[in-house]
């Protein structure tokens, strides 16, 4: 009997790893924002919607980020009252976005906005045009005004986000404001449970088959 | 628990009962035994379905991928259908990869390829390139990789070849390795540990710059 429960508590031990695997993200909430305050009262006044959020946070030190733009990730309360200024956020993780906040928050864009910026930039400074360049060194990718009249469609892949050729070249001097690209809160996970899965699998058909041979035989797992 | 039959070959009503529930335990441990291998069986041929669906992807794709570097020299690359072409093919040799890069980073990408973060130009142009892939596939020996290790990226008739410069482990949360570069650099990133069944909780993130373009000899 006692080995009939191990081999129930295994695979639950086992699965309960898996599930570990993949990191629980359904109550986390993103905001960025500008965040202002002192001595652990802090708020984000959030980019675009202009909604403040109390953030609080006893793993993050936010004192360094005061006056930046930055996007907070954490778990996110809203008090029934609905006032805007009730909606709270304790942080687990912290990324700059910026290092000064944009004066009108209103009309700056999220951190969404924020990242065609990005891509438009990169294909102004320095869109290669392959089939031209194409046994140009690289230290020749950087002449940005032959190459900024290169239309996107150069590039062929639906990842070429250079959808703005008109933008002007001193977009790149706000590279620190569009550093982020959207989306973006964390590095993609890449773990997969397959190899758990697998080994699980493994582990459950030998033991299943020992079982069988076991009782077959008249020995009996115990 | 069991009791041995009298000599006498005389059973009373205990032993017939016990003999009973001797026989019920056996045939409930049977059926325990059986589910146990049909649940084993069923996880592994998940896996091994997942595995065969990401195999037959990128043979796919590199079909693709092939047919897209024979295309006659004379057709420019703007010619050619964006949403089904411009495939890039990664190639390290140092860890035997040879994989087609899928596009996006999403779960359902990523378990046909590598993938080429949206957001970050192509591989080759001027930014910061950035590849993603599991660590259990594709990225499986990208912690092998050291300075100077050379990666190569074709696409549409171009070799771009990229040397190593760093590796480091990172946060999830830290943002740093998708930042844009004024030249063109090349970032790949998977879960770390590499090597562990179980919970990733940093990321491997390893950066190259691009050494030298040149055009394939024909592939």
């Amino acid at each position: 009997m006692k080995n009939v429960f191990l081999l129930i508590v295994a695979p639950v031990l086992l699965l309960t790893l898996g599930f570990g695997q993949t990191p629980a993200t359904t109550d986390q909430a993103s905001i960025s924002g500008c965040l202002s305050g002192s001595d652990g009262n802090y708020t984000v006044t959030e980019d675009g919607t202009s909604q403040t959020y109390k953030v609080t946070s006893s793993a993050v030190d936010l004192s360094p980020h005061v006056g930046h733009d930055i996007a907070v990730t954490g778990q996110k309360t809203t008090a029934t009252s609905s006032g805007a200024s009730n909606s709270s956020v304790v942080v687990s993780g912290v990324s700059m976005i910026s290092e000064h906040c944009a004066t009108a928050t209103a009309s700056v864009p999220a951190v969404v906005d924020t990242i065609p910026a990005v891509s438009t930039n990169t294909s102004i400074e320095a869109d290669p045009t392959p089939v031209a360049t194409a046994s140009t060194p690289p230290a020749s990718d950087t002449t940005p005004a032959a190459t900024a009249s290169t239309p996107a469609a150069a590039d062929p892949m639906p990842a070429a986000t250079a959808s703005d050729p008109a933008q002007p070249a001193s977009a790149s001097a706000t590279e620190t404001a569009t550093n982020a690209p959207e989306n973006t809160e964390q590095l993609p996970n890449t773990a997969t449970s397959l190899p758990l899965l697998g080994l699980l699998g493994l582990g459950l058909l030998g033991l299943g088959l020992l079982m069988s041979k076991k009782l077959t035989r008249g020995t009996g797992i115990n | 628990m069991e009791r041995a039959v009298p000599e006498t070959g005389e059973l009373n009503d205990s032993d017939v009962v016990l003999a009973t529930l001797l026989k019920r335990r056996g045939r409930v441990q049977q059926r325990l035994a059986l589910f146990l291998a049909g649940v084993g069986l069923l996880l592994l041929l998940y896996v091994s379905f997942q595995y065969w669906q990401m195999y037959a992807a990128q043979r796919k794709l590199a079909l693709e991928w092939q047919q897209q570097s024979a295309l006659p020299a004379n057709i420019s690359s703007n010619e050619i259908d964006p949403s089904s072409n411009g495939l890039t093919r990664l190639t390290i040799d140092k860890i035997r990869l040879d994989a087609v890069i899928v596009e996006g980073s999403s779960r359902k990408s990523l378990k046909l390829g590598p993938g080429h973060m949206e957001d970050s130009p192509l591989p080759g142009n001027s930014g910061n390139s950035v590849i993603v892939a599991h660590r259990d596939t594709f990225f499986r020996h990208l912690d092998e990789l050291q300075d100077g290790d050379e990666i190569d990226l074709r696409r549409q008739g171009e070799v771009y070849r990229f040397v190593v410069t760093g590796r480091r482990i990172a946060e999830p949360t830290d943002l740093s390795a998708l930042r844009q570069s004024s030249s063109a650099q090349l970032t790949l990133i998977t879960c770390y540990p590499t090597h562990y069944v179980g919970p990733a909780p940093k990321r491997l993130v390893v950066v190259a710059r691009l050494i030298a373009t040149s055009k394939t000899a024909g592939e």
